[in-house]
């Protein structure tokens, strides 16, 4: 796979505040690159560097393509319209509008619908659409389903999917860490302006430890344990036979995403 | 170019949309020039060797001044700058859609004053009309700048309210338009050629093509435009 995006030892302070302290890494095409990190940890210094929003100490930014941008907090003048807007920016971009992308985003029914008067779901879509415009290589999405309904979760979940199907190499920043292991290829997790993991959700799985948590629901109540290895699974279940308890329920999972970040996120700050 | 184009044609769109420039360039500038175009002819019968540019005058300063900074501080006070810079669209944009545009909406209405007054109110038209509309074409430049100047300066809507209002209204009391400046103690008629409406009004009123005045017009618009652009590049730096 071709290397779209090459990050290397980069380096932004604010004053004497060093945000980020030397990061690498890499976005191939076709690949979705999801950027972790608790609020203050660099994710969107990084991002707005890459953006070329701010200007950075040291290191290094390769853009392999060009690039659209879909920023997380973004207006346009309230009484413009949907379709002013895209010929606005597909005009800017010496591009034509993309008008699939425009009928998959279920824009076309809004077109005639001023800016002020779209649903918060609404604005994110078209705000994809824009940052679409002249079918860049590669785009950054900044929390692009932050505040949207089930419904547009989902059509810009599938629209995502497709844009990767077509090669794009996509940066994802989000809180929502179902819809990173959904959309995701790899993760970086930055915690105090480092990258604390880089890898697949699988790999964090390996990186943190193989833990299964094991939820046993008897007459009596619920029952947590923690397994490492299929010994102590059967240890667990052997306590039960000796114990005569009761089964009603079992569940075993291998621990989320949520989990797996919160325990990198927090050793790192220990 | 024609991205350029476009967005005067949408700003000029959205200026009739939204409400402000509707109310500041057409609406209370035409209803001001009905009411005071009476009262000044029935009081005054001398005014109306300078009514139409007394009315213009102030159709002008009032949108300028009062209708344009709000959309300059909603572009550039808000993400719309940070969408615009995403999406490869120049900072200053923004600044010149709208400046076109209302450079057209000021020329409409000074035109329904320049060519109403003589038939409503027995006004005399301007003796050249060609250069008139070159002349007014430079305050309206000039007052735009001011404007422009104003909404990129102050971001907050309500300190633009007050700004907006301590530019126009010494804008009108001390240019002449309502009353002779002559009449003004010394330090008020100086302050009132701080302000591009003192220097229209002598130059619309003037029988012949007045220099100072224009000199005093073109220096305005190039102290305000340098001011526009430094602080579009302070913005951007930031």
């Amino acid at each position: 796979m071709n290397e779209m995006i090459q990050v290397s030892d980069l380096k932004k302070s604010y004053g004497k505040t060093e945000v980020l302290k030397g990061i690498t890494f890499q976005a191939a095409e076709n690949e979705i690159l999801g950027i972790l990190g608790v609020n203050g940890a660099g994710k969107t210094t990084t991002l707005e560097c890459m953006e070329g929003f701010l200007n950075y100490e040291s290191g290094s930014i390769q853009m392999h393509g060009s690039i659209g941008i879909q920023l997380q907090s973004a207006s346009l003048p309230s009484y413009m319209k949907v379709n002013e807007a895209l010929k606005l920016f597909a005009n800017w971009k010496k591009a034509s509008v993309p008008l699939n992308l425009i009928h998959d985003l279920g824009l076309q029914e809004l077109k005639n619908k001023k800016y002020m008067e779209l649903s918060f779901g609404q604005k994110r879509r078209l705000h994809l659409a824009l940052a679409m415009i002249g079918n860049p290589d590669i785009l950054f999405l900044d929390e692009p389903t932050a505040g949207l309904d089930v419904e547009g979760r989902r059509i810009l979940h599938q629209q995502i999917r497709k844009l990767k199907q077509a090669g794009k190499t996509i940066i994802l920043t989000s809180h929502d860490m179902s819809e990173v292991e959904e959309l995701c290829d790899r993760i970086a997790i930055l915690n105090h302006g480092k990258i604390a993991f880089l890898g697949s959700v699988e790999e964090l799985s390996t990186h943190v430890g193989r833990c299964f948590h094991v939820q046993l629901t008897t007459q009596t109540g619920e029952l947590n344990y923690q397994a490492e290895n299929l010994q102590d699974l059967i240890q667990i279940f052997e306590d039960c036979l000796h114990k005569k308890l009761e089964l009603v329920d079992l569940k075993i999972n291998r621990g989320t995403l949520e989990e797996h970040f919160l325990k990198i996120t927090k050793g790192e700050s220990q | 170019m024609k991205a350029f184009l476009y967005g005067i044609f949408l700003q000029f769109r959205l200026d009739i949309r939204s409400k402000t420039m509707l109310v500041t360039c057409y609406l209370v500038p035409l209803i001001f020039y009905a009411v005071m175009g009476s009262i000044f002819t029935s009081l005054i019968p001398d005014i109306q060797s300078t009514l139409i540019q007394s009315m213009t005058i102030m159709g002008v300063s009032m949108g300028a001044l009062i209708g344009v900074p709000p959309t300059i501080a909603e572009i550039y006070g808000t993400d719309i700058k940070k969408m615009y810079m995403a999406n490869h669209v120049p900072l200053s944009f923004g600044i010149l859609s709208l400046g076109f545009s209302s450079l057209i909406h000021l020329m409409i209405s000074s035109s329904i004053i320049l060519f109403t007054a003589p038939s409503i109110f027995e006004a005399a038209l301007p003796s050249n009309i060609g250069i008139y509309y070159g002349q007014l074409a430079l305050f309206i430049l000039a007052s735009l700048t001011v404007a422009c100047a104003l909404g990129l300066f102050v971001n907050n809507q309500a300190k633009l309210t007050m700004f907006s209002q301590l530019v126009f209204l010494p804008s009108i009391l001390l240019s002449g338009i309502m009353f002779p400046s002559e009449l003004l103690y010394a330090p008020l008629q100086a302050l009132g050629k701080l302000f591009p409406a003192y220097w229209a009004y002598q130059l619309l009123t003037h029988p012949f093509i007045e220099y100072q005045s224009i000199f005093y017009l073109l220096l305005c618009v190039l102290l305000m435009s340098s001011l526009c652009a430094m602080l579009l590049r302070k913005m951007k730096a930031a």
